[in-house]
């Protein structure tokens, strides 16, 4: 018995096990909640470590829950996209949930702290279910895993949390019920289509079908599309975003920009290029459409931004942008575009996730989070802001930060299609971000403080080290960007392009 | 042509019923409403998988012993369906949960009113 | 709570069928239509007509907080069960390749661990169904 050869399923088990274990401990060993979550996300990442070594020495690897055959039984597939995604979710996961582990302490209360780690987890859970899954209908399952988690984790912090919240939580579940609604219906045209719901099995019969049921399949991908646009929040349908994140606890906003829009992109991803076939969606049009889209949602995500006055809702808008680089790597039909998009995600999760979580922590120290309130914060929380900066930096894309690499490789991309309009929207929205990134930078380190605001100092350590290590992971990933791209290359390679 | 369409009535009333649900959910201003959209619209996909994978005079796809013959229902979409059901209940519950606390908080339950009492001060 | 004899002496009298049902469809989930969600449905609606019919605290006494939350986390023993066929050296939740028998179709005893978990399920969804309607019901009162 190998127990490396179960790390597909078990790096899903392991978040599910331990959130289900969150309840009963609050209730007879309180202490052990945290330590317990930590301890399954740790064990999930180093899962997926060595899956990531596993795949790049052998090749993707194809697990059959319960020994059932695939396609009749739930495949649980790992090729090089989602070992790449599982090690980006589990670890940018990992990292705010240890940032969590503190900031409940104050931020939450104190009955619902038992309840966000089980939710925290069961998200993970879901996403890295997501992205491991070789099977439609176990995608949908973990997708409203994630989604519930997600919902309900917006209202968290209860008496603690801000007015709007439940509001905020209900809109998002509002969306997100439609979302998921297409998804279904678009799971059934799939399956009414071809008669299977395995992936691999589904993109083989899937050819034939086109033929014998053009409508059917081209019905089937117009509702995933609208369904996960909505579920990534790309442009026009982001109307929940905002709000979600400006009302949830901040290392929720991380997860859900850091992770949830991006595995949701990584569907789309999916959908293109391992289920329908990217020359079958290109040629209905939809491909062009889509870039056009996600063109769109880079600019006004942008414009957006620079209205804004509230922290996290310039971090939400831009979010609402990145996720457009993503989506139009991946549409631009170019090996290199597609490098860069996939990049973005490494890159945005890392971003976001330090602005979002430093953020957090100026909230945690004085409960404000206008652009007013950060003036010398610089001075104050000199390593949390010093995070915040390299992160904001990097955004707008000065080398050799990692925000850099990946714009250099979008770049390339859209020279490569000759879609010369796009490389002007990526020129145009790194503009965009240094104006809204830059003037972030400066409120922070170059004013001064208002006279009678609060004063305070440095994020406790078990916060620090978490924002520290991802701004540093921003240097690391930019200087070594190789080490990403061996993954991402072969990723990009197996997908055909 | 006719014949065709009138003898798939089932997904005829599956895609009524998901405008029904749909237009419940974006026209109406009740939370409550909204929600009772939100289940029509899933009860329809419900019964377009349902009957998408429904045969005339089938059984529950059940083997018992001797019974090897038999025409079974295709078990697949049920099964689906039940898991579907499963998320739809916890969708609902989460819902009215969250209802229950924005009535608590505004004492109302309608949409605008709700977000009208957020936006003034204090 | 008004006072109603009838539905009060019709509810005291229905529920042990109702639950006794519920079981029914529970242990009988890999026969018979039906099965783990279906049966804890039906358990749960039983624990539900109980507080409506005598009202919240009445209820807890018969099924405290503590214990549902127990049983809520059962899930933990599905994942368990899971975890006998990485066990036995083959892949998680596998149930005939890991030696369990199978026993002969239509016995009750019989298809691996179909059984052990549409038991484990209908725990998870009876006291789940009863907190569902616990809490919406003590929010509304609070």
């Amino acid at each position: 018995m190998i127990l490396s050869s179960h790390f597909p399923v078990l790096i899903v088990v392991a978040p599910l096990f331990a959130a289900y274990l969150m309840p009963l401990c609050w209730r007879w060993k309180r202490g052990l909640t945290k330590p317990i979550a930590v301890t399954a996300l740790t064990l999930s990442f180093l899962m997926a470590l060595n899956m990531a070594f596993q795949v790049l020495r052998s090749g993707p690897i194809s697990y059959h829950a319960g020994n059932w055959q695939p396609p009749w039984g739930i495949e649980i597939y790992v090729d090089y996209l989602s070992v790449y995604m599982a090690l980006v979710v589990t670890g940018v996961g990992l990292l705010i949930l240890i940032y969590s582990t503190k900031y409940s302490d104050k931020m939450i209360e104190k009955g619902n702290i038992a309840i966000f780690f089980a939710l925290i987890l069961l998200l993970i859970a879901g996403l890295t279910g997501m992205v491991v899954t070789g099977d439609l209908f176990n995608l949908f399952v973990f997708l409203e895993i994630a989604s519930l988690a997600s919902y309900a984790l917006v209202p968290i912090a209860g008496s603690k949390g801000t007015k709007g919240r439940f509001e905020a939580s209900f809109r998002y579940l509002y969306m997100g019920a439609i979302a998921s609604t297409f998804t279904l219906i678009a799971i059934g045209f799939a399956y009414m289509a071809t008669g299977t719901l395995n992936m691999a099995d589904l993109a083989l019969r899937l050819v034939e079908a086109r033929e014998a049921y053009p409508t059917l399949v081209l019905m089937s991908l117009g509702f995933f599309v609208v369904g996960f646009s909505l579920k990534s929040a790309l442009f026009p349908l982001h109307l929940w975003l905002p709000d979600a994140y400006a009302h949830a606890p901040a290392p929720v906003s991380a997860l859900s920009s850091g992770l949830t829009i991006k595995v949701m992109a990584y569907v789309i991803i999916r959908l293109f290029y391992s289920i329908f076939g990217i020359a079958f969606v290109s040629s209905t049009g939809l491909l062009s459409m889509i870039q056009i889209i996600a063109a769109l949602a880079i600019i006004i995500g942008s414009l957006y931004a620079i209205a804004q006055k509230d922290v996290i809702r310039i971090l939400a808008y831009s979010s609402v942008s990145q996720i457009g680089y993503v989506i139009l790597g991946a549409t631009l039909l170019s090996s290199d575009g597609f490098t860069g998009g996939l990049l973005h995600i490494l890159h945005h999760s890392i971003m976001k996730g330090t602005m979002i979580l430093a953020v957090g922590a100026v909230m945690y120290k004085t409960g404000k989070r206008n652009i007013q309130d950060f003036k010398g914060m610089g001075r104050r929380m000199p390593y949390t802001m010093g995070a915040f900066s390299i992160a904001a930096l990097s955004m707008v894309g000065i080398p050799p930060l990692t925000g850099f690499v990946s714009k250099w490789f979008l770049l390339l991309g859209t020279l490569e299609a000759k879609s010369y309009a796009f490389t002007f929207v990526i020129l145009a929205s790194s503009l965009l971000n240094a104006v809204y990134y830059l003037r972030l930078i400066n409120y922070i380190h170059f004013k001064d403080p208002d006279e009678g605001s609060v004063r305070v100092d440095e994020a406790p350590m078990t916060m620090l080290i978490p924002i520290v290590i991802l701004g540093l992971g921003a240097i690391f990933v930019g200087m070594m960007a190789n080490i990403p791209l061996t993954l991402i290359s072969k990723a990009v390679s197996s997908l055909g392009l | 042509m006719i014949y065709q369409v009138i003898s798939q009535y089932n997904y005829i009333a599956a895609v009524i019923l998901f405008f029904i649900g749909l237009y419940t959910m974006i026209s109406r201003k009740n939370l409550i409403k909204k929600i009772i959209g939100l289940n029509i619209m899933d009860t329809s996909v419900f019964l377009f998988f349902i009957s998408m994978g429904s045969v005339e005079g089938g059984k529950a796809p059940i083997i018992v012993l001797g019974s090897e013959n038999v025409i079974y229902v295709n078990p697949l979409p049920q099964a689906l369906i039940l898991t579907a059901i499963v998320v739809a209940v916890s969708v609902t519950a989460f819902a009215l949960a969250l209802t229950v606390k924005l009535y608590g908080d505004y004492g109302t339950l309608d949409a605008d009113k709700i977000r009208e009492l957020r936006e003034e001060p204090g | 709570m008004t006072e109603d004899i009838i539905v009060k002496t019709t509810a005291r009298l229905m529920t042990p069928f109702i639950q006794m049902f519920g079981l029914y469809i529970i242990l009988h989930g890999h026969l018979t239509p039906g099965g783990g969600f279906q049966g804890g449905a039906v358990i749960g609606a039983s624990m539900i007509l109980l507080a409506v019919v005598y009202g919240l605290e009445e209820g807890e006494k018969r099924m405290s907080h503590d214990l549902s939350t127990v049983l809520e986390s059962s899930t933990i023993v599905y994942v368990l069960i899971g975890f006998i066929g990485i066990a036995a050296g083959v892949n998680f939740l596998a149930s005939g390749a890991a030696g369990i028998p199978l026993g002969r179709p239509g016995d009750l005893l019989s298809g691996g661990m179909i059984l052990a978990l549409n038991i484990v399920i209908g725990f998870k969804v009876a006291s789940t169904g009863k907190t569902l309607f616990y809490t919406l019901a003590k929010e509304d009162e609070g």
